[in-house]
């Protein structure tokens, strides 16, 4: 085949065809150019979530199912795209530090849990209920630790040159009791201790150790009353107030402070925040207020504990008691080395005092009239 | 001429007689007291038969030096009337708690108290009082009265004596009382958890033989009204080293997870791990992951492991996430040495 072309053929051509690759050429522009921008704007900024309630607490019984509606909130400013993955937590056995764990091969009760919308998305602002439906088995007993956590459903953002990519996830924690009678609740008492055996000034920190020894969680409440020497009471302090629960064969701290003082120490505050030292540590600061004059505490001080939990028959009270001196060194040994001036000062003023009367004494007695003698 | 005069003298007769006659008429004042300007009782309970604390509040029509006593008279109401105590301290009066605007009543609160029937009389020592002032004084025990059946415009008297005693003012006030006069709110604030990472990557500009830190820093933000606080924990994809597919090698971990290191020491290795600072309420960074100090970091783990916590509610407490890296001087050169960590925050059992 033979093509015989002039140049009155070939300018068309030349202009077409530059035509079509500007036409191709735009769309590739656009292609490289929005794409990614519109993917992005989805997945790779700030993730802002919002979740409620917290934890969630369901008891169930064995062989029936129970939902708990999650409601999540998108906080950012674009739209996201989430997927829901379920996890599991514990509480370490020695510190009773929450870990949270992925499920691991013998964790089957991970398939009774089924969510609305394990998919979805939310644009800013928006709330959405999720809801997590647990259907459990005839043979399920005792207690189940999931953490439904919420993450990116498509994050962009890939390995790339001398970086570090991150995930970010909220996670809602949801304690599955299945409700069988042979459930053993029951706790120990680790330790019940107080951070000094002797303070300057207060606070006074309690640490109250309590293990679950049983099957399922369990979440005792308690005073501590502290009294002084007379065994007067002059404060009680709530442990565990907030209903912190104690998983089972796992311990867990809760602290109480006596903060009810003259002076006492304080966290140093800057605009409200905690100042800290170079460590990271909260800086104290002591805290003069004389209103509260009346209770400057000296002496030896006995607290003593007493928590209660339901074993699922009765109260069950666990009691403890410590003792710990309160001694304010500096404000005596001041109040100490006043007292030596005054008593300096008076000694002086009274040998002064006396050396003046025996002068005035000594001066009429060198002019021959002696004391009680009447002048003549 | 004389009989003009003589007329004159009558029509004059007779208009005095007429002006004598109109003049006590025309001239001569009332006998009765002024009405007070403004006189009111204010109750602080309203509801029916509920023992209350008050306000009285009156300005003088009549200006005088010589007031010694006010006296109100409570409504009296058929079936359940108003119950005023007889027990003149229950009225000790006193010209706290008055409104703004107003004055305290002088001599109130030294004043002797007479109770009869619904009538209480507080008598002091003479006293001024100007006619553009509104005086206040209150009663503080909810014992010297109790409100009556529910009703309104049920009228009661405010009277102010001057020595004499001489009534110089009075006027009527009225009180409402009604079934119930507290609405019992209830509410719910559910426990929210918020949380936000600032940024999904972060770069080394170029890691040496001095620990470096990655830049720009993520940072977490905790806002919780969980009362037990919260726990942030982080997982690396490699086990805690910063991985380089070109040149199939790795900046290690500083050691084994659970232990703080100061990566400076680590020049022998190399070493990867993360920092964290934390500021704001009562978060606490890991002690395996405490990065107040320069250079220091935690190892990280294929495992979640906590980096930050807190025990109570956290109001926008911040953790800086700070991945610090040393190479060791035979580190093989790759311009892709990258890892993934996953962040996870929830509120506390």
């Amino acid at each position: 085949m033979v093509y015989n072309w002039g140049i009155t053929d070939i300018i068309p051509m030349i202009q077409n065809f530059f035509r079509r690759i500007g036409t191709v050429g735009v769309l590739v522009t656009s292609l490289i150019c929005f794409y990614p921008i519109a993917s992005q704007a989805q997945s790779t900024g700030e993730l802002r979530l919002t979740t409620s309630p917290l934890p969630i607490n369901l008891k169930v019984a064995p062989g029936s199912s129970v939902s708990a509606p999650i409601k999540i909130k998108n906080d950012g400013n674009l739209n996201e795209n989430l997927k829901v993955i379920l996890m599991k937590f514990k509480a370490d056995s020695d510190t009773g530090v929450a870990q949270l764990v992925e499920r691991g091969p013998s964790d089957s009760y991970f398939d009774w849990v089924t969510f609305s919308d394990p998919t979805f998305t939310l644009t800013p602002n928006e709330w959405k209920t999720v809801t997590a439906t647990f259907n459990v088995p005839s043979t399920a007993a005792f207690d189940y630790y999931y953490a439904i956590v919420f993450f990116r459903a498509d994050q962009q953002v890939g390995a790339g040159d001398r970086q570090a990519v991150l995930n970010g996830g909220t996670a809602t924690l949801v304690l599955l009791t299945a409700d069988v009678p042979n459930a053993k609740k029951q706790l120990n008492l680790d330790s019940f201790s107080v951070d000094k055996n002797i303070f300057e000034f207060l606070p006074a920190t309690f640490d109250v150790r309590i293990r679950n020894t049983g099957d399922v969680h369990v979440i005792p409440h308690g005073n501590i009353f502290i009294s002084d020497q007379g065994g007067k009471d002059v404060a009680t302090l709530n442990v565990n107030d907030t209903q912190g629960s104690i998983l089972p064969d796992s311990p867990r701290d809760f602290q109480s402070a006596w903060s009810d003082g003259f002076p006492k120490y304080v966290f140093k505050e800057e605009n409200g925040v905690k100042t800290k030292d170079s460590k990271g540590n909260p800086i104290q600061e002591l805290n003069w207020n004389w209103a509260d004059a009346a209770k400057l505490r000296w002496g030896k001080y006995t607290a003593k504990m007493v928590m209660v939990y339901d074993d699922g028959r009765r109260d069950v009270p666990i009691e403890a008691e410590a003792s710990f001196w309160v001694i304010p060194w500096r404000l005596i040994g001041g109040s100490l080395v006043i007292l030596l001036l005054v008593l300096i000062g008076l000694r002086s003023a009274l040998l002064n005092f006396w050396n003046r009367l025996r002068r005035v004494s000594g001066g009429k007695s060198g002019t021959g009239s002696g004391t009680g003698q009447k002048k003549k | 001429m004389e009989f003009k005069g003589k007329k004159i003298v009558s029509i004059i007769g007779v208009v005095a007689i007429l002006v004598a006659i109109v003049a006590p008429i025309v001239m001569i004042q009332n006998a009765k007291a002024s009405g007070l300007t403004q006189a009111y009782v204010r109750l602080d309970r309203l509801k029916t038969a509920t023992a209350t604390t008050g306000l009285v509040c009156a300005r003088p029509t009549t200006a005088t030096t010589t007031n010694i006593d006010v006296a109100v008279t409570f409504p009296t109401v058929a079936v359940t009337n108003y119950i005023v105590s007889s027990t003149a301290s229950k009225w000790a009066a006193t010209g706290s708690n008055i409104p703004t605007g107003t004055t305290a009543w002088p001599g109130i609160a030294s004043a002797t108290v007479t109770v009869s029937g619904q009538k209480v009389t507080w008598t002091y020592a003479a006293q001024t009082l100007n006619t553009g002032t509104t005086y206040c004084f209150t009663w503080a025990d909810s014992t010297a009265l109790t409100t009556s059946a529910a009703g309104v415009d049920q009228l009661g008297l405010i009277e102010l004596h001057n020595t004499g005693p001489t009534l110089t003012d009075s006027s009527q006030y009225a009180l409402s009382i009604i079934a119930n006069d507290q609405v019992l709110i209830t509410g719910t604030v559910n426990p929210t958890f918020t949380f936000s990472l600032s940024q999904t990557s972060t770069s080394f500009s170029s890691i040496g033989t001095s620990v470096v830190n990655a830049s720009p820093t993520p940072v977490v933000s905790v806002t919780t009204n969980a009362r037990n606080g919260y726990t942030a924990w982080v997982q690396d994809a490699n086990n805690g080293t910063l991985n380089s597919a070109g040149a199939s090698t790795n900046i290690p971990a500083p050691g084994a997870v659970g232990s703080n290191y100061d990566l400076a020491t680590l020049t022998a290795n190399g070493a990867f791990g993360l920092g964290v600072t934390v500021s704001g309420g009562s978060t606490t960074a890991a002690t395996e992951y405490n990065g107040a100090t320069t250079g220091h970091a935690g190892a990280l783990s294929t495992s979640f492991r906590p980096m930050a916590s807190s025990t109570t509610v956290s109001a926008g407490d911040t953790i800086t996430m700070i991945p610090r890296a040393i190479a060791k001087s035979t580190q093989a050169p790759a311009n892709d040495y990258t890892d993934t960590l996953t962040v996870v925050a929830a509120g506390q059992f």
